[in-house]
């Protein structure tokens, strides 16, 4: 069974009586443990996808389901990064993790909260900036730190929507390889949903892509790198040059159709 | 250089006069002269930011003014002008009186400000948190919050049982209003990244209104306060002048009451400084409230 999966899933807005779709019998699987990025262009529905496997929102037609079970709303099983700083800005950055903590184990010490905490915080590299508010962080930092609360939280399902796309490109890089490393580390590998819209970041980070367009999965692509994954090891290879063509050329004409849209589908289940 | 001087002469020349024989009867000069002495005081330790040197000059010529006019060139003036040796001679006359006028003014602004709060702030959340609810408080408090306190002054009083719960639901129906519809306000207005992560963080109905809407609608409750607090006085005082037996407000009307304008001017001066006092307990208040905003 897979860990994920969209069945004819359709979100629409109704607004004067008029139906705005955004997605339209949607249907995708994700396998357990496996890293997938969405991409596609702005608006086409990346982040309400994502939306609507984290449960703040609810499909109008089919079901959204996490180990065969209908999505009903947020759940400890799920941990969201989102692209804008999300941290509580009245909490200091190590009380911001510590409340993601005791919001999945209220039973246990201060002690032991804050002592995961901080071990937390120097897994993202910020030791002994626990201290400060998230408007004294850059924005890097302030993902840094975000992203520590989340997997502090231990889910089993990290849902990513583009956290680094409001960062510089520099942070952006080290915080891609922060990621790679910090999944490599976890004892059983989490599965991810990454909604990104840049080509080299979902062929780095995942394991598969998914490519939305006309609201709904247009394409899905194996990844052709393997694990352990470094960028010095892949980027300007013959197969990454081959790779990131193919996938930018789905972005192409958005009003072409292409001629055998079937053909380019595989491994959607 | 000569800016500088100014001030220093100004409060000279000021000190000068007041040692110095004049037309109307002086009780004591010495409270003033010691008031003024502390002023300056203040200034010389602050001398070195810019607004203080046009600051002293602006009072102590002021003081100067009040001081020849009222104590040494004219007599007729000193009925509506009395000389502000003897203003300031009533704080010493007068002290038990003021420090229980102060006490009692002071308490019920707070009494009030607190059963404001405590009624205001829950109930604004709940009507963030429920539009139902909302729809129906936030037009009732439209519509109620804009009618001055005053006007229905002369009701509470005739309905409560005392005067003094008349002006503490005056004071805090004032202030009521004001705090409900803020809270609203600043629910509706909550940036949606920040619920969207509440949701995420999977949080109790609880905790999400301690741990994040309490905390976001703080500096807007200290907006509030500090906006209504010039009108809080003028409900304050004014309650006091319908018929207490105590409070500035009092003292200042039952002063008048027998044409006694030295303890009218006395009271003015009081009022000025608790206000002050006041404003900046919580401008103090308000800065250790949202460290966690940038300045």
């Amino acid at each position: 069974m897979s860990k994920i999966s969209f069945e004819h899933v359709s979100l629409i807005y109704q607004n004067d009586n008029k139906d705005y779709p955004v997605l339209q019998d949607m249907n995708f699987s994700i396998q357990e443990g496996e890293f997938v990025s969405l991409i596609g262009s702005s608006g086409c529905g990346k982040s309400t996808t994502l939306n609507l496997l984290a449960g703040l929102q609810k499909p109008t037609r089919g079901q959204v389901k996490i180990d065969g079970k209908s999505v009903e709303g947020p759940g400890k099983d799920r941990g969201v990064v989102f692209q804008h700083y999300s941290l509580f800005p009245w909490m200091k950055a190590r009380k911001n993790i510590e409340f993601g903590i005791r919001q999945i184990s209220g039973s246990a010490s201060k002690k032991e909260t804050a002592a995961k905490a901080e071990q937390y915080l120097k897994l993202v590299g910020l030791e002994g900036k626990g201290g400060l508010y998230p408007y004294q962080l850059s924005g890097g930092m302030q993902q840094r730190v975000a992203i520590a609360r989340t997997l502090a939280m231990e889910p089993d399902i990290l849902l990513m929507d583009e956290p680094f796309g409001a960062i510089d490109a520099r942070n952006r890089v080290l915080l891609q390889e922060l990621l790679l490393a910090l999944l490599e580390k976890e004892e059983k590998p989490k599965t991810v949903l990454f909604v990104t819209h840049d080509i080299d970041e979902a062929i780095l980070l995942s394991d598969r892509i998914l490519f939305l367009r006309e609201k709904r999965i247009f394409s899905a692509l194996k990844v052709p790198f393997g694990r352990p994954r470094k960028r010095q090891d892949i980027i300007g290879t013959g197969a990454y040059i081959q790779f990131r063509k193919q996938l930018f050329s789905l972005f192409g004409d958005s009003a072409e159709e292409p001629e055998e849209p079937e053909a380019r589908i595989e491994g959607i289940a | 250089m000569k800016g500088r001087v100014l001030p220093h002469l100004i409060f000279l020349t000021l000190t000068a006069a007041i040692f110095l024989p004049g037309r109307a009867e002086v009780h004591s000069r010495w409270v003033f002269a010691v008031v003024m002495a502390l002023i300056e005081g203040v200034f010389l330790l602050r001398r070195k930011k810019r607004a203080t040197c046009g600051i002293a000059t602006i009072v102590f010529t002021f003081f100067l003014i009040w001081e020849l006019y009222s104590s040494k060139f004219s007599t007729e003036g000193n009925f509506l002008f009395p000389p502000p040796e003897n203003v300031f001679a009533i704080f010493l006359e007068d002290d038990s009186v003021i420090l229980n006028s102060v006490g009692s003014s002071f308490g019920m602004m707070a009494l009030s400000f607190a059963i404001a709060l405590a009624l205001g702030i829950p109930l604004g959340l709940l009507s963030g948190r429920h539009n139902r609810l909302r729809g129906i408080v936030q037009p009732i408090a439209q519509v109620l919050s804009p009618i001055p306190g005053l006007i229905y002054a002369p009701y509470a009083v005739a309905l409560m049982p005392s005067f003094w719960a008349a002006s503490v639901f005056i004071l805090s129906s004032g202030l009521f209003w004001p705090v409900l519809l803020g809270v609203i306000d600043t629910l509706g207005q909550m940036q949606k990244k920040l619920t969207d992560s509440a949701k995420a963080l999977n949080l109790s109905e609880r905790s999400t209104v301690f741990n994040v809407l309490l905390p976001y609608c703080v500096p807007s409750i200290f907006t509030t306060l500090s906006l209504q607090i010039s009108n809080s006085f003028l409900l304050l005082v004014g309650a006091e002048m319908l018929g207490a037996t105590s409070g500035v407000g009092w003292y200042v009307k039952y002063s008048s009451d027998f044409s006694d304008y030295t303890r009218v001017i006395a009271g003015f001066i009081v009022i000025g400084v608790l206000v002050s006092v006041v404003n900046s307990g919580l401008a103090r208040l308000r800065k250790a409230a949202i460290r966690w905003q940038p300045s």
